[in-house]
């Protein structure tokens, strides 16, 4: 369409425009100095009236976003907060998409870590699979990851548990256990099965060990035995004991037979044999 | 898990247990003996944070303690010496769960902790006394009810006015109250009003800052271990200790704070222990990303057309009241129904409660308020604060436990968690 404008009328559509454009940056100041509202009826007639002024008066209010320490930026925050709340209502479909798209470009610009995860937090209240589909990348990023993992988790979509899925054979160690602990809500998962049983084969340390038993638990349920049986060769006490913790929490006729089996594993110490005693003693 | 504050654990829980190993002299009540209770016949417990409120479970009657656990070391410290030497002290609650000798889990650490503990607690076999409010979301406070119901454990939340003491507002105990609203003399459905008294918003502690600058972690705190589940945000005193209460991520100010206090009883009153309210009303200034900020009024209707108001402005000039289509009952106990106090006196007594922990550990018979009233009545907590959170009135189904045709609301039902913590 522009293309088809005559050179007279597009010099006046700049005319109008560079006399709009300082006026709308004046507007959303206006509007933004008037954050926090008093009450909800104040605070919808504002985020009305920054919806009005656009894409670009949303991406220019997360321009002046600051680290946290730096300055105070408190109205852009509180008014991209509201915003991210409000357009999550019932019927605003629309409007939450316009504030995603903006949020999610501002996201790509952002360099600072502290500025992007607030970011990610209002996308955690208004995001959906747009989302899902840019924060990939902020996934293999330490100072992002945590808080993107948190974001993709409370979309919650079938989109964003592939994508995270996905994720966990490219991140390694406090990252990929997040991952774990984020999709372990969601019912079976081979992948991160596959992932936890092999961290779990290198043995490593006891805390580590013991968050990793817990989530094999939460992916698996009573599939789980075998590893908590493998568990109790630890030398650790506390991994022995999560593992009879774990067990005895979902003991049937079936396990009871594995758990003696283990009992008559001449392999098994004394100690042990008496600490698998005292599950099967409560199961029966 | 990255422990961001150089804290070695390890050591210090090394130079605590070889400290208790050379010094300890077991005293002769521990061992039991004339005039004594000998061990295996007294009910044993751990307090977990002993920061704040901690202070306080470590003198309720009912066990012995024998440890307390906390991620700020400085706090360890300044209660271990002040106990019986025989008290060890940790740092991380999950070598407290792994003791067998004890019976009681106290979790008075703030919210955002104490979903997770109770359900470790259970898992490892232990009974629970959990402060208010019960969990930080209503799925946290599901997650609880299915732990503790699967091990079939005890659990104690911390506030009482249901079967104790004057409740706040009323001036008055809560039985004679329950009395009247049980007999009907005031009608059907009710209005009740409360918060006044104490109100919401004065308290320090309840609001948060919305300039805080990071500042370093103190050595003595493994503030990765503190904020557990929470998102990572920089370290500030004004996050941590006693005005955690003023961020959304750990608690949600005075409603978080004292809620329950007042909600809880109402509930009890209402005969709501099983069900939640259908809409919620909410007065209340915008609200910050991170920090909490004050309400006015909260609104809660039920499905039968009873109303409980949280009247955090205090602007209710005769709260706070309990109001029915035939009559009033005001502070003091104070009524327009004429003879009140007399009628009383001929009304039945209310179902009888178990308000000794101690008996519901030894009998196995469900405490008075428990895992499954206490999510109720924490559920009416959480309700009101993602009302605020969100500045919008909420329409709820009790039995799904979701908002009605609102996936903004429901994302707050369930917050996720930062792993590797997970219920």
């Amino acid at each position: 369409m522009i293309q088809k404008m005559k050179p007279l009328t597009l010099g006046l559509a700049a005319w109008v425009a560079g006399l709009c454009a300082p006026l709308a940056g004046a507007d959303v100041a206006a509007i933004v100095a008037q954050f926090p509202a008093n009450d909800a009826t104040a605070a919808n007639a504002l985020f009305e009236a920054l919806l009005d002024e656009g894409d670009d008066a949303i991406e220019g209010l997360c321009d002046q976003l600051v680290p946290l320490g730096a300055g105070d930026d408190n109205g852009p925050r509180y008014a991209l907060t509201g915003l991210a709340r409000y357009v999550s209502r019932p019927g605003a479909e629309e409007d939450r998409e316009d504030v995603e798209e903006a949020l999610l470009e501002a996201l790509e610009d952002e360099d600072n870590a502290e500025v992007k995860q607030f970011l990610l937090r209002q996308l955690q209240q208004c995001g959906g699979n747009e989302t899902v589909s840019e924060v990939d990348d902020l996934l293999l990023d330490d100072a992002t990851a945590s808080h993107a993992i948190l974001t993709l988790d409370a979309i919650g979509t079938r989109k964003a548990e592939r994508t995270l899925t996905k994720a966990l054979k490219k991140t390694t160690g406090t990252t990929q256990i997040q991952i774990l602990a984020a999709l372990s809500d969601d019912g079976r998962n081979r992948t991160a099965v596959n992932v936890i049983e092999d961290r779990l084969e290198a043995q490593p340390e006891a805390d580590e060990y013991v968050h990793l038993l817990s989530l094999l638990v939460a992916f698996q349920g009573n599939k789980a035995h075998g590893a908590l049986m493998d568990a109790m060769d630890r030398e650790e006490a506390r991994c022995r004991k999560a593992a009879l913790s774990h067990a005895s929490t979902m003991m049937d006729t079936s396990a009871v037979k594995k758990w003696r089996k283990k009992v008559a594993d001449g392999d098994t110490s004394d100690e042990v044999k008496r600490e698998i005693g005292g599950l099967l003693a409560s199961a029966e | 898990m990255a422990r961001k504050n150089g804290i070695n654990r390890r050591t210090f829980l090394k130079q605590t247990a070889a400290a208790a190993t050379v010094f300890t002299i077991v005293p002769r009540r521990v061992l039991g003996g004339p005039g004594h209770t000998p061990p295996s016949e007294e009910l044993t417990k751990a307090v977990i944070g002993v920061g704040g409120m901690g202070r306080g479970h470590l003198r309720y009657p009912g066990a012995r303690l024998l440890a307390v656990c906390d991620v700020d070391r400085g706090h360890l410290n300044e209660v271990l010496a002040g106990t019986e030497d025989y008290v060890k002290g940790y740092t991380d609650f999950r070598e407290v769960l792994e003791r067998d000798d004890i019976d009681i889990v106290h979790i008075p650490t703030p919210p955002h902790w104490h979903a997770l503990i109770a359900i470790a607690a259970a898992n490892a076999g232990k009974d629970i006394w959990c402060e208010k409010p019960m969990a930080r979301t209503i799925g946290e406070g599901q997650k609880v009810i299915e732990a503790v119901q699967r091990n079939e454990r005890m659990f104690r939340l911390n506030t009482w006015f249901r079967f104790r003491d004057d409740f706040y507002d009323f001036g008055s105990k809560v039985k004679p109250i329950k009395q009247v609203v049980d007999s009907g003399m005031l009608g059907w459905p009710l209005k009740v009003v409360v918060g006044k008294t104490t109100g919401f918003t004065f308290k320090f502690q309840w609001s948060g800052r919305t300039d805080l600058t990071p500042q370093p972690v103190p050595e003595e705190l493994d503030y990765d271990m503190w904020l557990g589940p929470a998102p990572y945000k920089p370290y500030h005193p004004h996050r941590v200790h006693q005005t955690f209460r003023g961020y959304w991520d750990y608690d949600g100010g005075g409603l978080g704070d004292m809620g329950q206090h007042y909600l809880d009883p109402v509930q009890y009153l209402l005969g709501k222990d099983d069900t939640s309210p259908v809409e919620i009303e909410v007065d209340a200034p915008q609200q910050h990303d991170d920090a909490v900020g004050s309400w006015r009024r909260i609104t809660y209707r039920y499905a039968d057309g009873c109303e409980v108001i949280l009247d955090g402005a205090g602007t209710d000039e005769g709260a706070a009241y309990i109001e029915g289509p035939e009559g009033k009952l005001f502070q003091k106990f104070e009524s327009d129904i004429t003879g009140l106090k007399e009628k009383v006196d001929a009304l039945p007594d209310p179902a009888p409660q178990i308000a000794d922990f101690s008996e519901s550990v030894r009998t196995r018979k469900k405490f008075a308020l428990n895992e499954s009233n206490g999510h109720r009545s924490c559920t009416l907590v959480n309700l009101g604060v993602i009302a605020v959170r969100l500045g919008r009135n909420l329409r709820f189904d009790p039995d799904a436990q979701r908002f009605i045709d609102d996936e903004g609301a429901n994302r707050l039902l369930h917050q996720p968690m930062r792993g590797p913590w997970h219920v």
